[in-house]
């Protein structure tokens, strides 16, 4: 009789231990699938030539010297900083018109997620969201500049 | 009569004993095929997105250099895409799923999909990764 019952109550025993594991949360894939978007943005905007314009540009020694100090002591960012060599030449203007004309909106209508670049003057302001940060050179002068999506 | 009393003693225990029993191998039986079911996504999941990644860096993309030259080497250009619906039967068939489609205009209603941004005719497309 006791043996029957230890059997029982060990069966229901098993059964909530069970039912617990199978409940285990699983890994969430979707921001996996953030950062490799966010990486294919990069590499679009490279292909674009948004990186690549060919006028001169000149840059004071004080700006210049600020953005070494930047890049020095700059954040990684949540996903760490890459040294991308993105960009040769151009001006900023440039970049960020071709990244708001050409880049951002259809990126953005395609995915239907929002998409900003920080530190530079491109549409779209989003504080949270994947979290890429590159470093542009832009006549010769390194810049950090972070690519957030969704 | 001390035995009858013990039969209805272990009656009366048995029985709610056995249905939450059987409640709960109903549930975890429920919850087994949920989770069988989850990790067959994921594998697909994990096998399109390998097929993607291939795809929009390799099979699909623009190819420049001498394909003569040393074991063939090539220059790659990814994401950019010149090959809009590249055939991946030999890959379905490597990677052992029933149907694959990839291309810039997938029928994405059937299956799993994934896709990446690419550069297709100078415009931002979505290149999808369907099968199951």
């Amino acid at each position: 009789m006791k043996t029957v019952e230890a059997l029982i109550s060990c069966m229901v025993l098993l059964s909530f231990s069970s039912a617990i594991l199978l409940q285990a949360p699983h890994p969430d894939s979707s921001a996996v699938e953030h950062y490799r978007l966010a990486e294919h943005v990069w590499r679009i905007a490279y292909l674009k030539g948004c990186f690549n314009q060919s006028a001169p540009l000149e840059i004071e020694l004080a700006d210049a010297e600020g953005i070494s100090k930047d890049l020095a002591a700059g954040d990684a960012g949540s996903f760490g900083t890459e040294l991308a060599s993105l960009a040769v030449g151009g001006t900023y203007a440039e970049m960020e018109e071709c990244l708001n004309a050409e880049v951002i909106p259809e990126v953005e209508y395609e995915t239907g997620l929002p998409i900003s670049f920080e530190n530079i003057q491109a549409a779209g302001e989003i504080s949270s969201g994947t979290a890429i940060t590159k470093t542009v050179i832009v006549g010769g002068i390194p810049k950090k500049v972070t690519l957030r999506f969704g | 009569m001390r035995k009858g009393f013990v039969s209805f003693d272990l009656l009366f225990c048995a029985i709610p004993l056995l249905l939450m029993l059987s409640h709960f191998l109903t549930f975890i039986w429920i919850a087994t095929e949920g989770t069988e079911t989850s990790l067959r996504y994921e594998e697909t999941t994990g096998k399109l997105s390998t097929i993607a990644d291939y795809l929009v860096k390799r099979g699909a993309v623009e190819r420049g250099g001498d394909l003569t030259s040393f074991l063939g080497a090539s220059h790659y250009s990814p994401n950019l895409i010149v090959d809009a619906n590249p055939d991946v039967e030999g890959i379905r068939k490597r990677m052992g799923l029933e149907r694959l489609s990839a291309g810039i205009d997938v029928d994405t209603e059937e299956g799993t999909c994934v896709y990446r941004l690419v550069l297709y005719n100078e415009e931002i497309r979505k290149f999808f990764v369907c099968g199951g």
